[in-house]
């Protein structure tokens, strides 16, 4: 009993010996794949790293126009405030009083005015530079780049059921 | 016999000391660690290294907000302008101080040549002297011109050596028109920037608005500065939060008769050889002031140049000098006779020349005596004694309430810098005589500035409501133009009184065929001619003349104030003032575009 026990053991060793011998790579192949491994790798690393320097060489260019194009929008806006002032200058009450002299014109006189009655559209109107607190100005995004497609959709249906009973009789 | 040499003996000393030496340093390493955890200061390092190598704090200052008139005519706005100086250590290395002398010097009429070289030429100092200013405040134009300059040297391979030189943009206050309503606008003292000097407001220096509106809305106008952390490393760079301008301002000034008074105020103190005229034209329905001057002016864009614009009373004496106003001031006594029920436009009054109050006699001008007279021909010839008699009648306790109702002894509240008041004397103030019941009831013995008594008087021309002086129509915030609504400050008399009263004043201007009058249109209005008071009484010669009025009476429109301060060419007002009030209600009336009342009635009718 024992030895058969044995002598099964001996060769189930034997066969093990001889599938590991089998199934054993060839060392040029083993190097090969730990070549192209190691290439792999290596490719990996450089396309990422490829991917980060690129990224980061446009981000860093948008960087420098935003910085250059805030400069110019502050440049133009303070060359804005400017040329209205020049403007403003140009049209000053006492260099228009002399212009006016200049071409001929005279100080109104009472005695020579006349008056007639005109459409209340016609009357000089108060300066209005900008909208009234209750006006909404218009959004600068429009709602479909903020919208998701399910609220897009449920948008349309209700759009569409509006129509449909505006529609009926 | 093996004899080997022995080793030399180790010593051990060495290594100890070594290891001593090591491990102080450890335990030198362990308390610096500790100290740098626990010490406050040193809590700070990273942020200083953070902000040194990382990120800059920067703080952005608002563009300042604009002045308009009413029509939307810029009064005061932002123009650009260039500081220039010189990175030291760069032209240093590039010795281009003597090159940077001489282009510059060629542009700039200052700084010299000469001065422009010895700035240049400062030694480098890290930290202490790396940038040198050498002009600021430098027009556009100037900058465009070494522009050109530079752009013409590089074209033509022109060697043109200014390294280290620099230029930044920057806003300066600028007001188009010069010194037109400058009282009323003050200015902005642009010598000295937020930004540039540390403090500033703190130290009491006036670095922001000064006076009249840039300084009563200084803070709406400067907006509010922000602080942005700015990263250094490009990738990270961020877009600037928006920085919302100042406030813009809508003022209720009409240019056109702002300029109109102005030639007018200047006409008459070179005429009257008066020592100064001030002029209010006013709205009495909302209260807004239409136009308001008063001499001298000052040209804004170069107020550095006037070492007594700081005199607060004299820059804007509209608003800031207090003064005795006279005669005009028996409006509002026959206001309060007419509202109270003490007299009627018909009660007479028997003038004999004076009328005793407290046991003192007072007075008619230069002892005039009217005899019998009713009550339009006691404001027609400006009876003091039968305005003594009406407040004598009225009592002091209710002639006092109705000056109080009046707004006489308190601020009107206008929204300008500076605004004066005196204080009224009432019955039980230890310096209020009985007397004086008498004198403030022709306007003498108390002290008024010129906008307390259009607005006082404004309730005769506004069916007996006084609307709250202001000047700021409108105000532009977040691109939203928001409209100041007028409001009511108190309706001291009733409509009724308020229109008798116009009634018997536009009377008393055509019964005496005053130079005020301006054919066409029917106009109320009172002269007043004060004495000084001097340390010893009223011994000067010397008077206030004053003019109130407005019109047109049946559906008044504007309010004319004229204080002309001791004119010289004579001492009536009737004289004076009134003639200078026909010429503002002329030129008020044409741009305002008042029919006369005949074509008015006749547009009336259907």
């Amino acid at each position: 009993m024992n030895d058969q026990t044995f002598g099964m053991t001996g060769q189930k060793l034997t066969m093990d010996r001889t599938l590991f011998q089998a199934y054993r790579e060839s060392p040029w192949r083993i190097q090969v794949k730990r070549i192209g491994l190691g290439l792999a790798i290596f490719a990996l690393i450089a396309l990422v790293a490829g991917i980060y320097l690129s990224i980061s060489a446009q981000a860093t260019e948008v960087g420098y126009q935003i910085t250059y194009l805030e400069a110019t929008r502050e440049a133009q806006t303070l060359e804005i405030a400017s040329l209205r002032s020049e403007l403003a200058s140009l049209t000053s009450a006492s260099v228009m009083a002399q212009r006016a002299r200049d071409l001929g014109f005279q100080p109104a006189d009472m005695s020579q005015a006349l008056y007639v009655p005109v459409e209340s559209s016609m009357v000089r109107r108060e300066a209005q530079l900008a909208p009234p607190p209750t006006s909404k100005p218009e959004p600068l995004i429009k709602p479909a780049y903020k919208q998701s497609l399910w609220d897009w959709i449920l948008e349309e249906i209700l759009q569409l059921r509006i129509n449909v009973r505006e529609a009926q009789p | 016999m093996n004899t080997t040499p022995s080793a030399p003996p180790i010593s051990l000393s060495r290594f100890y000391l070594l290891g001593i030496i090591f491990s102080l340093l450890s335990v030198a390493a362990l308390i610096q660690i500790i100290r740098l955890q626990s010490d406050a200061r040193a809590q700070e390092l990273p942020k200083i290294g953070e902000a040194l190598y990382n990120y800059e704090t920067r703080t952005l200052y608002p563009e300042r907000g604009e002045i308009f008139d009413r029509w939307g005519n810029l009064l005061a706005g932002n123009v650009e302008v260039y500081e220039v100086g010189v990175a030291l250590d760069e032209v240093q290395r590039a010795r281009s101080a003597e090159s940077i002398a001489r282009t510059l010097s060629e542009i700039l009429e200052n700084p010299g040549y000469a001065e422009i070289k010895l700035a240049a030429e400062t030694p480098y100092q890290k930290g202490k002297a790396e940038f040198v200013t050498i002009a600021d405040f430098v027009p556009a134009q100037k900058i465009r011109v070494l522009e050109d300059k530079i752009k013409t040297a590089k074209e033509n391979r022109t060697p043109l050596n200014l390294t280290g030189l620099y230029w930044s943009a920057h806003p300066m206050r600028y007001y188009p028109e010069n010194d037109l309503a400058s009282n009323v606008l003050g200015f902005v003292n642009f010598l000295k920037r937020p930004e540039n000097v540390a403090g500033c407001q703190e130290n009491g220096d006036w670095c922001g608005g000064h006076l009249g509106v840039e300084e009563y809305y200084d803070n709406l106008l400067a907006g509010t500065p922000i602080q942005v952390r700015l990263p250094k490393d490009p990738r990270k760079i961020d877009n600037l939060p928006p920085i919302p301008p100042g406030s813009s301002l809508i003022l209720t000034i009409d240019r056109e008769i702002q300029h109109a008074i102005e030639k007018i105020a200047d006409e008459a103190r070179e005429t009257s050889g008066a020592e100064a005229v001030t002029i209010i034209v006013a709205n009495p329905r909302n209260g807004e002031i239409l136009g308001m001057t008063s001499t001298p002016r000052y040209n804004l864009n170069r107020y550095w140049t006037y070492p007594e614009i700081i005199d607060i009373p004299t820059f804007n004496r509209a608003i800031s000098q207090v003064y005795e106003p006279g005669s005009v001031f028996k409006v509002l006594t026959m206001a309060g006779g007419l509202d109270s029920g003490v007299v009627t436009p018909e009660s007479t009054f028997l003038d004999v020349g004076s009328y005793v109050v407290g046991g003192i006699p007072l007075h008619n001008w230069e002892y005039t005596v009217w005899g019998m007279q009713d009550m339009t021909g006691c404001m027609q010839h400006s009876i003091n004694a039968c305005l003594a008699w009406v407040a004598d009648q009225m009592g002091p306790t209710r002639f006092y309430q109705y000056l109080e109702a009046f707004g006489i002894g308190r601020r009107t509240g206008i929204d300008l810098a500076y605004e004066a008041v005196f204080p009224l004397r009432r019955p039980g103030d230890t310096n209020w005589h009985e007397v004086d019941l008498g004198t403030n009831s022709f306007g003498q013995g108390v002290s008024v500035t010129p906008i307390q008594m259009v607005a006082a008087i404004s309730a005769v021309a506004n069916e007996g409501k006084i609307m709250a002086p202001h000047i700021v129509k409108a105000y532009i915030r977040n691109g939203q133009q928001i409209e100041v609504s007028p409001k009511l400050m108190t309706a001291p008399i009733k409509a009724e009184t308020a229109r008798t009263l116009s009634e018997m004043l536009a009377n008393a201007l055509v019964n005496e065929a005053s130079p005020a009058v301006v054919p066409g249109y029917r106009l109320a209005g009172k002269t007043g001619t004060a004495s000084i008071p001097t340390a010893q009484g009223y011994t000067s010669p010397l008077t206030n003349a004053s003019f109130v009025g407005w019109g047109p009476v049946d559906d008044p429109r504007f309010i004319v104030y004229i204080w002309m301060e001791k004119p010289a060419a004579s001492p009536w007002a009737s004289v004076i003032a009134a003639p200078v009030f026909h010429d503002v209600a002329e030129q008020v009336i044409t741009i305002l575009r008042i029919p006369p009342d005949e074509v008015r009635q006749q547009m009336k009718q259907p």
